[in-house]
């Protein structure tokens, strides 16, 4: 008698405990459930694919439907477009807040509207205190700037006094900023100096632009791109110039990727834009299922891509890198 | 002297040769004096200075011309990356020779160009409106034609490598077509009959008109060169960097306008000629190129860079207005 | 005086609409003559100017030139066969261009390939300017319209129909824009022009102007022709009169 009745007993906690098993997060049925995914650009820039990428396959992972808008660097539209989905009653929105003051309202709004919003790409410089956000996922700009400024000094020997050129598309951008204050910090901890200066995103433009500033401060001991731009164009620049000094940078383009191949750029920050869109839409998927609140993500972290892992950034490229 | 000087104040490119001259003289003075500080005639300055010119100058002198006849294209730096991209693809997609290739792309451009000029005639509409609209236009058909992606443009042909990519000493190819098209549109706008047609629609279209000049031709044929012009400047600069952005070119189109004005064109029409432009596309590199060389703050530069091309177009008036 | 009229319109009607612009007119232009085209505003003058040159068509009548018979559509047919070219107040000329390049403006000399013959265009410019018509104050084809006077451009206007061999010129309101001065010099050109066999038809509302040069008065109003007579048989108060007639 004992004997069956352990015997039931187990029975009924394994078939209770399978049945419980069983049910996984694809058994439900989400495709309610609709998602606003607004890059902050022009439909045209490269960089978004991979994130844009992203965003699709974590939206077929996890059931939810996802519409993708395009802000084209214009604030008024951005805010247009936001105060559309609002009244659509999306369900979330997953967007991008490149100027610190201009979004601050409508995200506020959207969040008291009961629709959640997550970061991604670019964050209010204060964080989560300068805006609603719930959450930032995309690059720590100052910390990575610090961890470029970093590998280039150890592996290049710069010293107190050495001076870096630092060129990015916006100088005014947050990104820029950010990420000039970043590689400042590093370099001037040594004792050497940054200057910035604007390329916009044309690399025949860039490329003159540089290779002129090169020419007129002679005394340049490196160069650390802060954007794609410069990056891809920086060791044609310092050829042209006809010196001969490090560079590295931010970002992934083809000449990138062939520049650390070649030995002739050391190393790229890589923000990994297919993890933001990936991540965004992922844990925005969370928040709406299963209320988990979802937190920030510092993307790419620590890593850096040079000549021992840039084969699988070749491999991927435009897909997911 | 003073009627030589008298001469080149009533000519429009006056202003411009005597401001492009001075700044030149003291560059060359200060390079000479000081030439471990200010690096103006290292060869690798002047070389990148030269090759800086090339791609807006050849774009300002279809714009130029358009602004003669007294209509504007702001869709060139549009098409200065479309038809670069046109060319980019017929060679990697297409496997086409890339001389074919580049013919296609400039076909492309004059072809557009047409386009405009013809809904221009058409509807009577201001050419302002109507290629600000064919921007936008272009722009998304960038995008519907090739995606958002940068392209590598690298053609293995040893005889277009030299023809666009080559050098004689500080030269660059990039360099001498600039100055090829410069003498082309030279002859075609100040020798042709075609030009004095040009200056006539533009100076006063009812006149010309009254004289029996068909100013909706002779406007179709400029916006063809225009177009034109704009594609052959997009092919030259990928052909020197290696890639093309799908919207790199977009801005250009004002820079091409501020040339041409600096260079002595009238903005309303009927006035200006190809060296005014050519040199006034040349100050604008060389404003930058000097500012850079003075080791100007870099996060200002754009301020110095305007507001130094506001200067000279000022002085370009003055030195007019003292006839 | 039995001679062939260089240009003549019978009964021309011309309705834009429910409006009679012309109203049955007869008008013509007899060789080395001045014709004085008066009227007050919304007469009809600008109207059959407009026919004479070729801009618009009449609805009814015949024209004549030379005493043929002939249809005038367009601008340059009645510059080729009827010789008719019109001076305007403001002169088909461009500022910013030299005299040279506005005399050929058009019409310039050139190779096969249609490249300019600069050396020839000066050499007749400089001709024109100086033969003929004597324009005074300019030295050289090189110099731009805008340098010159109003009435120096007036001049240039005319010498450049009358080097092109136009036969009948039409001036709509010539001296308007211009100084006293040179308004005497427009004036002497135009009976000038008779010496060289070109008449002319001048649209004006200077009535004094008009008797220094006209041989004949043609006053309209409301698209018709009220009155008509040679300078010998009338004065000014006479035509004066005629003009403000209601």
């Amino acid at each position: 008698m004992k004997k069956l009745l352990t015997i039931l007993f187990v029975f009924s906690v394994f078939a209770f405990s399978s049945a419980k098993a069983i049910e996984k997060d694809s058994d439900n049925d989400w495709s309610d459930i609709n998602i606003l995914f607004l890059v902050w650009t022009a439909e045209e820039v490269e960089f978004f694919v991979p994130s844009i990428n992203g965003a699709y396959d974590a939206a077929e992972d996890q059931g939810v439907n996802i519409y993708m808008e395009f802000g084209d660097s214009d604030t008024a539209l951005t805010n247009n477009i936001i105060e559309t989905a609002i009244a659509n009653e999306v369900d979330g929105i997953a967007m991008t807040v490149w100027d610190d003051d201009a979004f601050d309202e409508i995200v506020c709004k959207a969040v008291a509207a009961g629709i959640p919003v997550i970061l991604h790409n670019i964050d209010d410089s204060q964080r989560g205190k300068g805006n609603c956000r719930l959450a930032y996922i995309g690059q720590f700009f100052i910390e990575t700037g610090e961890v470029i400024a970093e590998r280039m000094i150890a592996e290049h020997g710069l010293k107190a006094g050495d001076h870096v050129f630092t060129p990015v598309e916006f100088p005014e951008a947050v990104y820029a900023v950010q990420r000039h204050e970043g590689v400042n910090n590093g370099i001037t901890a040594m004792g050497g100096t940054t200057e910035i200066l604007g390329t916009g995103t044309d690399h025949s433009e860039a490329l003159n632009i540089m290779t002129q500033y090169l020419l007129g401060h002679p005394e340049t001991k490196a160069v650390i791109g802060l954007g794609s731009t410069p990056t891809s164009v920086a060791v044609k620049a310092v050829q042209e110039a006809g010196m001969d000094i490090p560079v590295g940078g931010y970002d992934i383009t083809p000449e990138i990727l062939e520049n650390i191949q070649n030995g002739s750029l050391t190393a790229t920050v890589d923000q990994n834009p297919y993890v933001q869109g990936f991540q965004a839409i992922t844990q925005m998927a969370h928040l709406l299922k299963y209320g988990l609140a979802p937190s920030d993500m510092n993307t790419g972290g620590t890593g850096l891509v040079d000549k021992s892992n840039v084969e699988a950034a070749l491999k991927w490229a435009g897909i997911t890198r | 002297m003073k009627t030589f000087l008298d001469n080149l104040r009533t000519k429009s490119a006056g202003g411009i040769i005597i401001l492009f001259v001075s700044i030149q003289v003291i560059a060359i003075l200060g390079g000479l004096l000081f030439p471990d500080n200010f690096r103006y005639l290292l060869p690798a300055n002047i070389a990148v200075l030269l090759k800086s010119m090339a791609p807006l100058g050849i774009m300002a002198i279809g714009v130029g011309i358009l602004m003669i006849t007294g209509e504007f294209d702001l869709s060139v730096g549009i098409l200065y990356s479309f038809c670069a991209i046109v060319t980019a693809t017929m060679v990697k997609e297409y496997n086409l020779s890339p001389y074919l290739a580049m013919l296609i792309g400039i076909l492309v451009g004059i072809t557009a160009g047409l386009i405009h000029g013809n809904i221009v005639n058409k509807f009577t509409i201001p050419s302002f409106i109507v290629t600000l609209g064919a921007m936008l236009l272009w722009k998304g058909g960038t995008l519907l034609y090739h995606g958002s992606k940068s392209l590598r443009y690298k053609y293995e042909s040893e005889s277009y490598e030299i023809l666009l990519k080559g050098d004689i000493g500080v030269v660059d190819a990039s360099f001498i077509w600039f100055i090829l098209v410069g003498i082309i549109f030279y002859f075609i706008l100040h020798h042709h009959k075609i030009g004095n047609h040009f200056y006539a629609v533009g100076g006063n279209s009812e006149a010309a008109t009254a004289i029996g000049i068909n100013p909706k031709r002779v406007k179709l044929i400029a916006f063809a060169i225009a177009g034109g012009c704009a594609a052959l400047s997009g092919v030259v600069a990928m052909s020197r960097v290696g890639s093309v952005q799908p919207a790199g070119g977009l801005g250009l189109e004002l820079e091409a306008i501020a040339a041409c004005v600096i260079g002595g064109c009238a903005l309303m029409g009927g006035r200006g000629s190809i060296i005014g432009i050519m040199l006034g596309t040349a100050l604008i590199y060389t404003i930058q190129d000097l500012l850079l060389l003075l080791r100007a703050p870099g996060f200002y530069f754009d301020m110095f860079v305007g507001g130094l091309i506001v200067l000279a177009a000022i002085t370009n008036v003055a030195l007019r207005k003292r006839l | 005086m039995n001679q062939i009229n260089l240009y003549e319109a019978k009964n021309i009607t011309k309705k834009y609409g429910n409006l009679i612009a012309l109203d049955d007119v007869n008008f013509h232009i007899a060789p080395n003559e001045v014709v004085g085209l008066l009227g007050d505003n919304g007469a009809g003058k600008s109207t059959l100017i407009k026919m004479m040159s070729g801009v618009v068509e009449p609805n009814k009548g015949n024209i004549f030139v030379d005493g043929n018979e002939i249809k005038i559509k367009n601008r340059k047919e009645s510059e080729e066969i009827a010789g008719i070219e019109t001076i305007y107040q403001n002169s088909a000329l461009c500022d910013d261009m030299t005299i040279m390049r506005n005399i050929f403006m058009g019409r310039e000399i050139t190779n096969y390939f249609g490249f300019m013959n600069f050396k020839k265009m000066d050499e007749i410019s400089t001709e024109v300017l100086t033969t003929g018509i004597e324009i005074a104050g300019i030295d050289s084809p090189s110099k731009e319209i805008g340098a010159l006077s109003g009435g120096q451009k007036q001049a240039v206007a005319i010498a450049r129909a009358v080097y092109f061999k136009r036969k009948i010129l039409l001036l709509d309101e010539p001296t308007s824009a211009l100084s006293v001065r040179e308004t005497e010099k427009v004036l002497s050109y135009v009976t000038d022009l008779k010496k060289e066999n070109v008449s002319s038809v001048i649209v004006t509302h200077n009535l004094y102007h008009a008797f220094q040069v006209c041989d004949r008065f043609v006053v309209m109003s409301h698209g018709k022709v009220v009155f008509e007579k040679n300078k010998q048989d009338t004065n000014i108060e006479e035509v004066t009169a005629q003009v403000i007639k209601v």
